[in-house]
């Protein structure tokens, strides 16, 4: 059997992997195995097999917490995210098109300004956006939050774009400049096209970031009817008892939209993150 | 259709690299003109500056009267063919080569009537809703030439669009892209680093070389009458074998002494002053020839057989002078024409196939050769030694 390609060493080898991979798994287990429990289970026997699988719970947890049920949660969560990435998309590649391009040479103070942007910590800034945020009227409702995002994330878009965009061939552009369009022409009909897989990266990205998000969604929405599900899984918690088995009941539907969307949507992911055009 | 006139044009990068200096062509209305170089001799750069993706440094770019230094790309009405062609990978065929119309706001309609006819003339009409990626090279190319045809532009221009393709491919494209040129009138600038390319293409040709044009010309021309030992040695396949020489006269007249041997050369007016100087003697392969062969008195050299390479129904017969005399087109000379490196005494004769040639040495005749500064390269005269 010399010349099988499935020795001892690959044995060991999908072991050890089917090893990492149930580990992964753990959690998941636990996340369905709580949401089952009823409210004495959770806290008895924590980590083992209901007696009873309490579909009750998520009805409980569908009904949400302070006024707003888990849909409207969802919706507003999708609401905020979607917005969130349509204007990091459509402003983060326009911006990072032209610092790529501009022919000034203070496109690099632009582009390290947004490098700073990134590595500096949002909540240093939470104080300041705040007050301003609420004097302009901007909290507790989605336009605040969805413009607070947009800026936060701003310089992460930027830097995917401008990294994508550096490796790009200027012909396509030249190209389209000597057919006669304009530069907005350019943009939208050739250049945006072209950064379809670096759009996925930002898309899932900062979608992901927006949509886990608590600590901002907490400051600026809490109490709202605009509250987000992050702030509406929080609810459960309360000061006295916090009910595990509908947070976790909750966290599996705002679990669901995400892994559809991953399923649905894999191979641009994975192509965004290796990158490159191919002609 | 449209005449391009290049006037002192320059281009002098930040760096203080120079481009392109001072270039005066006229590309007259409807002619296919080849710019043709090593690489990095301007001429890329300079189709550039034609196309408006270069700025210009210098000089005047007129284009139908009118100075178009400062006019942006899309107001030229230029349609350029890129090395890698540049289809837009995210749309179908079809949409490549009615972008152009899309640009100028054509109706519908009409773009689709246009692409039908240009596709229909570029044996395009299967691969219409395909995408670039899943084309071979030649129909890409094709497809690029729809795109740029499209539009009817003033000018076409071209930046070596048959790099990309195999030798048989080439062939093919070279012809289709003249026919092409031919029946639609269409002023084009073509730029290759081949000279095969530029010779049977252009009705004109300009060669370049270090930012410098050295000569503008029919292909004939180029190649009869280089103006000096670049263009020279750059033109023809084999190269043109570079001597170095010196003349004196005699009793008979003016005689040339290359190495050791000498032979007369006849009365030539622009050879006076260069009696008792160094001097460059070029002589094309083929008008190198077996001495029973030359008709007339004609020039003579004694050499020895190397090896003789079979191109049916040519042969390249490698001759030796017996003394290093072969100069290279880039030497250089001391003031008094005395080359600092002379290479060896190898030459390459072009003679057909069906001749055999005894080892040992025989005397080859010379039918035709061309003087050559040595302090500049300029081209002093040209010779027929068969006439004499």
């Amino acid at each position: 059997m010399s010349d099988s390609r499935y020795g001892p060493k690959e044995l060991v080898r999908e072991a050890l992997l089917i090893c990492v991979a149930i580990v992964w798994c753990a959690p998941f287990y636990f996340l369905v195995m709580v949401s089952g429990k009823s409210d004495t289970d959770v806290f008895r026997a924590p980590l083992a097999w209901p007696e009873e699988f309490m579909f009750d719970n998520f009805r409980r947890a569908w009904a949400g917490t302070n006024r707003v049920t888990l849909g409207e949660a969802l919706i507003n969560s999708a609401v905020v995210t979607v917005a969130t990435v349509a204007i990091l998309i459509l402003v983060g590649s326009i911006t990072a098109y032209a610092v790529t391009r501009a022919r000034a040479t203070s496109r690099e103070w632009i582009y390290i300004f947004f490098v700073f942007a990134i590595i500096t910590p949002w909540q240093l800034s939470v104080v300041p956006l705040y007050t301003s945020f609420r004097q302009m009227g901007l909290v507790g409702n989605q336009l605040g939050i969805i413009i607070l995002f947009s800026g936060l994330l701003m310089p992460l878009a930027v830097f995917l774009y401008v990294g994508f965009l550096r490796a790009m061939p200027m012909e396509y552009e030249e190209a389209a400049e000597v057919d006669g369009a304009g530069r907005w022409r350019i943009f939208f009909r050739v250049v945006f096209p072209l950064l379809t897989p670096v759009t996925a990266t930002v898309a899932v990205m900062t979608g992901l970031i927006v949509w886990n998000d608590f600590f901002m969604q907490l400051i600026f929405l809490t109490g709202s009817d605009v509250q987000t599900l992050p702030i509406s899984i929080f609810g459960f918690v309360g000061e006295y008892a916090a009910r595990w088995n509908l947070v976790f009941a909750a966290v599996c539907v705002a679990l669901a939209p995400i892994i559809g969307f991953y399923v649905f949507a894999q191979k641009e992911l994975i192509r965004g993150f290796s990158g490159g055009i191919k002609n | 259709m449209v005449q391009i006139n290049f006037k002192d044009v320059a281009k002098r990068y930040a760096d203080g690299t120079d481009a392109v200096r001072s270039l005066n062509i006229d590309v007259r209305d409807g002619e296919f003109l080849v710019m043709v170089g090593p690489s990095g001799c301007g001429k890329t750069t300079a189709l550039r500056m034609v196309a408006g993706l270069e700025s210009i440094t210098g000089g005047e770019l007129v284009a139908g009267n009118r100075v178009i230094n400062n006019l942006a790309p899309r107001d030229r009405n230029f349609a350029m063919v890129f090395q890698n062609y540049a289809l837009y990978p995210h749309m179908t065929i079809f949409e490549n080569i009615a972008f152009p119309l899309e640009c100028e706001g054509v109706a519908k309609a009409e773009i689709k009537k246009r692409v039908e006819h240009v596709v229909g003339m570029l044996d395009l009409e299967p691969h219409l809703y395909r995408k670039p990626k899943s084309l071979s090279g030649g129909q890409r190319q094709r497809v690029a030439m729809g795109r740029a045809v499209i539009r009817r532009p003033h000018a076409f221009l071209m930046d070596e669009p048959l790099s990309n393709l195999d030798a048989k491919l080439r062939v093919q494209m070279r012809s289709e892209i003249t026919q092409l040129q031919h029946d639609l009138g269409t002023t084009t600038l073509y730029v290759t680093h081949d000279q095969v390319e530029a010779m049977t293409m252009g009705d004109r040709i300009a060669v370049m070389n270090k930012g410098v044009l050295q000569q503008v010309g029919t292909p004939l021309e180029i190649y009869e009458r280089p103006l000096n030992m670049f263009v020279a040695a750059f033109v023809g396949s084999p190269s043109i074998n570079l001597l170095s020489a010196r003349l004196e006269r005699t009793g008979d007249g003016v005689i040339c002494v290359v190495g050791e041997q000498r032979f007369g050369i006849g009365a030539t007016p622009e050879l006076e002053a260069w009696i008792d100087r160094g001097i460059v003697f070029g002589v094309r392969p083929e008008d190198v020839s077996l001495r029973s062969d030359a008709a007339g008195k004609g020039a003579t050299l004694k050499a020895e057989f190397v090896l003789s390479e079979m191109v049916p129904p040519e042969q390249l017969v490698h001759l030796d002078l017996g003394a290093d005399v072969v100069v290279a087109a880039t030497e250089e000379f001391d003031g008094d024409g005395t080359p600092r490196n002379l290479q060896n005494g190898k030459i390459i004769a072009r003679i057909p196939s069906e001749y055999a040639i005894s080892p040992g040495t025989g005397e080859w005749a010379i039918r035709k050769g061309h003087f050559f500064d040595p302090a500049n390269g300029a081209l002093i005269a040209s010779v027929r030694f068969d006439l004499n």
